[in-house]
């Protein structure tokens, strides 16, 4: 409770112009839009990027924030969306190849550890879902709404997700 | 799983952090929040000046000065400010409000608050830029990818149909990025003047340069 008021706290106080406030908020929140991002992603460099878009977002909409709101559920979902959308986009760079299905995330450089690789080897949008329901603490209705799923396939993902992983390790 | 999601290790983590920071503070430092009463008054004023000019064309007295101000201005005869482009393709368009694409037909599409793009080498893109973002959006608005760099300018997109590439200047260093956004990174140690780089037409990535002093540098980036 004391969290959340001091979270709306350090939110006004960036709306009011206070660099503080927001470096407040920023240290919160970015250790876990940066992994999240990793997570999804498995590229250090473009977790950084989209952590960094993520904040830059808002930064942006900070004008128009709803202090009501939680700051860290909005922004972790504009997150995970933009990682989703690039592992995805990977293929971009062949400009005519665009239309082309686009493959599970390539892995680039060593996985730290077993979880890490286990994941890799998952379709991006279950790693997505993973890292929402147990990184972030999403509740599968909040994961269903910052997806735009089905209720229903988020919680297949889910299982099949950590039966893969269960496989694996 | 929480406590094992959070024990994996990530590279460069804290490096990563402080980099962010630096570009998100800076973002900060630049926006201008709009003080919301004078917004109020402002939108209050714009309100009843609205009022005032619909009372004023819906009254007898205001009709007729309408009719006399639209004789008198041949505002009937004019011809819209763009009807058509004068030859096939379409026009990627940079002014105040952002960028735009016009169509042969002359509609227009803002793509957003952009100060300036540059099409993919067949057209079937556009680099845009604003203050702190390099994005790549399809024409007809959607948002492929965006790289988020402090201070990005100038961007300059060509390739051919298997490579492309976007040159673009980060206050005053090139950098460059494939065209989907990854491998991005300096185009070399120097820094250049702010103005775009031209790349050569046709197969392979040479690019010049206008250096600090005025001088043109030419790269090989393949070679």
């Amino acid at each position: 409770m004391r969290a959340g008021r001091d979270e709306r706290a350090h939110v006004r106080g960036a709306q009011r112009g206070s660099a503080s406030d927001l470096e407040a908020l920023f240290r919160i929140h970015w250790p876990r839009a940066y992994r999240a991002a990793y997570l999804v992603t498995h590229d250090a460099q473009a977790a950084e990027d989209i952590a960094q878009e993520g904040f830059l977002a808002a930064v942006r909409a900070l004008d128009r924030f709803d202090r009501r709101r939680p700051f860290g559920p909005w922004l972790h979902r504009i997150v995970v969306n933009r990682a989703i959308d690039w592992t995805r986009a990977r293929r971009l760079r062949a400009e005519v190849e665009l239309s082309e299905a686009l493959p599970a995330a390539d892995h680039s450089g060593p996985p730290s550890d077993d979880l890490l690789a286990a994941l890799g080897r998952l379709p991006p949008e279950h790693r997505a879902v993973i890292v929402l329901r147990h990184l972030l603490e999403f509740t599968p209705g909040e994961i269903a709404e910052a997806l735009g799923l089905p209720r229903g396939t988020v919680n297949s993902r889910l299982r099949r997700g950590l039966d893969s992983l269960k496989d694996e390790l | 799983m929480r406590r094992e999601l959070e024990r994996i290790d990530i590279p460069g983590e804290h490096e990563a952090r402080d980099r962010t920071w630096s570009v998100v503070s800076g973002a900060f430092a630049e926006r201008e929040p709009r003080p919301p009463e004078r917004h109020r008054l402002r939108l209050a004023v714009v309100i009843a000046v609205v009022a005032a000019l619909l009372a004023a064309a819906l009254s007898p007295p205001g009709r007729a000065v309408l009719d006399e101000i639209r004789e008198a201005v041949g505002v009937e005869h004019a011809q819209p400010a763009l009807f058509s482009l004068p030859a096939e393709g379409r026009l990627l368009v940079a002014s105040d409000p952002g960028v735009w694409v016009v169509d042969e037909d002359g509609s227009k599409r803002l793509l957003g608050d952009y100060r300036d793009a540059t099409w993919s080498p067949f057209g079937r893109f556009v680099g845009a830029t604003r203050a702190n973002e390099l994005a790549a959006l399809e024409p007809g608005g959607d948002v492929r990818w965006t790289l988020a760099r402090h201070g990005v300018s100038f961007p300059r997109w060509s390739g051919t149909d298997i490579d492309t590439r976007i040159a673009y200047l980060v206050g005053r260093r090139p950098r460059v990025v494939a065209g989907d956004g990854t491998a991005d990174e300096p185009l070399c140690s120097t820094s250049s003047r702010r103005a775009a780089a031209a790349w050569r037409p046709g197969a392979g990535f040479v690019i010049a340069l206008l250096t600090p002093s005025g001088a043109v540098r030419v790269l090989d980036l393949d070679g």
